[in-house]
């Protein structure tokens, strides 16, 4: 029998912010400023809901001359049911995420 | 005199191939994050190359000096924290250590490797992230390395080689050895190109370095000469076909690792063998010790290796300047 581990607080934030708009895809960056998290609590959380197939990740097929594509973020299936439940979980509250 | 000049002889090549790293290292004219990202990018484990790579993206896209530097300094930490997939690596170091401590309780010679190499092989474990799932690379390397220790044991056992004839440089030279050929073992595997070329480079090295053992007609052993200019050759040769200097750097590696393991584990039977007729094989001088073998395969496994590989980052540095041109 397998036992899932409660989200931390931060990884719960990242899964209500991306559950907002489940169909839009954010980068990186974007998602550590509309949630005040450093790059270092970011990644290790994204890599983590990628590794457990709650994230899926795109790279950027337009970007701005010059400039490198980003990698993209936006919740898999199983991911929008995790943040579904969060959300109605007692004491939740609305998250609304001010996106840019 | 020529003491020094023997010194010099030997470092100059490294710290010229030291500085070649040094010039050629991920984020070479980059500003400081962006140096700082690619750095932090290169010592992500294989699996997450995706994620180093999307970090130096994101910093491409902000312009704000001190965002950039926090961001990069984020990117770090990420890196430092980052949930790694370590399957493989712990019971790889594990079973080696294991091996070095059974040699030494066995055998009173080998205690004082037996208690460095367990160390060694723990700081092994700590510091590496090989990909999810040994690669062939890393089983060869493991197998390898006890080989080594089992034929070290061998050797003291089956030859009653005095435990005083190992000793405390012998000793640590070959825990050191061995822990360092753990790692390159267990660094994520390379490209099919690397592979092949360094095992190939493995066999061909350990042919030179055999073939031209034999120092009975006085002087230097061809070897010295011979095992640097193979490496030097199949590492240009890799760099130019990839078109990367890493590549070659790490087909040069993956090849002094393999081919120092194969050079013990095949000159050290060999000179066991022959010194029953007084022959030698990785004699330095004449009239050896028995014991001598052992201590002086020890030797060639600790530094041909750090002597030919400045020779493979000369030849990757080559090759990737002939594919330029």
């Amino acid at each position: 029998m397998t036992r899932e581990r409660r989200p931390s607080a931060q990884t719960r934030k990242v899964l209500l912010a991306l559950a907002e708009a489940p169909a839009v895809w954010r980068y990186g960056y974007e998602l550590c400023q509309v949630l005040g998290l450093k790059a270092g609590s970011m990644y290790p959380i994204l890599m983590r809901l990628a590794d457990r197939g709650l994230l899926e990740t795109t790279w950027e097929s337009e970007a701005p001359p010059g400039r490198p594509p980003r990698h993209l973020y936006r919740l898999t299936g199983p991911g929008r049911v995790l943040a579904a439940e969060l959300a109605a979980e007692p004491g939740q509250g609305v998250l609304v995420t001010r996106w840019a | 005199m020529t003491k020094v000049f023997n010194v010099a002889m030997f470092l100059t090549p490294m710290a010229v191939a030291l500085w070649m790293l040094w010039r050629n290292r991920p984020g070479a004219g980059l500003d400081g994050p962006g140096r700082l990202v690619a750095v932090a990018a290169a010592v992500l484990p294989a699996e997450r190359r995706d994620w180093g790579r999307a970090m130096s993206a994101e910093l491409a896209h902000i312009a704000e000096p001190g965002a950039r530097r926090r961001f990069a300094l984020g990117c770090v930490a990420a890196t430092l924290s980052s949930p790694h997939i370590a399957r493989g690596r712990v019971p790889f170091a594990v079973a080696a250590a294991a091996a070095g401590v059974a040699a030494g309780y066995a055998l009173p010679g080998l205690r004082v490797f037996a208690v460095t190499f367990a160390v060694l092989a723990g700081v092994v474990a700590l510091v590496t992230r090989p990909p999810a799932g040994a690669g062939a690379g890393a089983v060869v390397t493991l197998a390898g390395v006890v080989g080594c220790v089992c034929l070290a044991a061998y050797a003291l056992a089956a030859y009653r080689i005095p435990a005083g004839e190992m000793t405390v440089t012998a000793s640590v030279q070959f825990a050191v050895a061995l822990a360092v050929s753990l790692w390159a073992g267990l660094l994520p595997p390379p490209s099919r190109l690397v592979a092949g070329a360094a095992l190939s480079l493995a066999v061909v090295f350990t042919l030179a370095v055999l073939g031209y053992a034999d120092t009975s007609n006085g002087g230097l052993p061809l070897y010295v000469l011979l095992a640097p200019a193979v490496v030097f050759a199949v590492a240009a040769l890799v760099a130019a076909r990839a078109r990367s200097f890493g590549a070659g750097v790490r087909a040069a590696l993956s090849a002094v690792v393999y081919g120092g393991l194969l050079v013990f584990a095949i000159g050290l039977p060999l000179s066991l063998h022959l010194h029953r007729y007084g022959d030698l094989v990785f004699a330095i001088d004449e009239g050896v010790r028995i014991g001598e073998n052992l201590t002086n395969a020890i030797v060639v496994l600790a530094l041909l290796p750090l002597w030919s590989l400045p020779f493979g980052v000369f030849g990757a540095a080559t090759g990737r300047r002939l594919h330029r041109t």
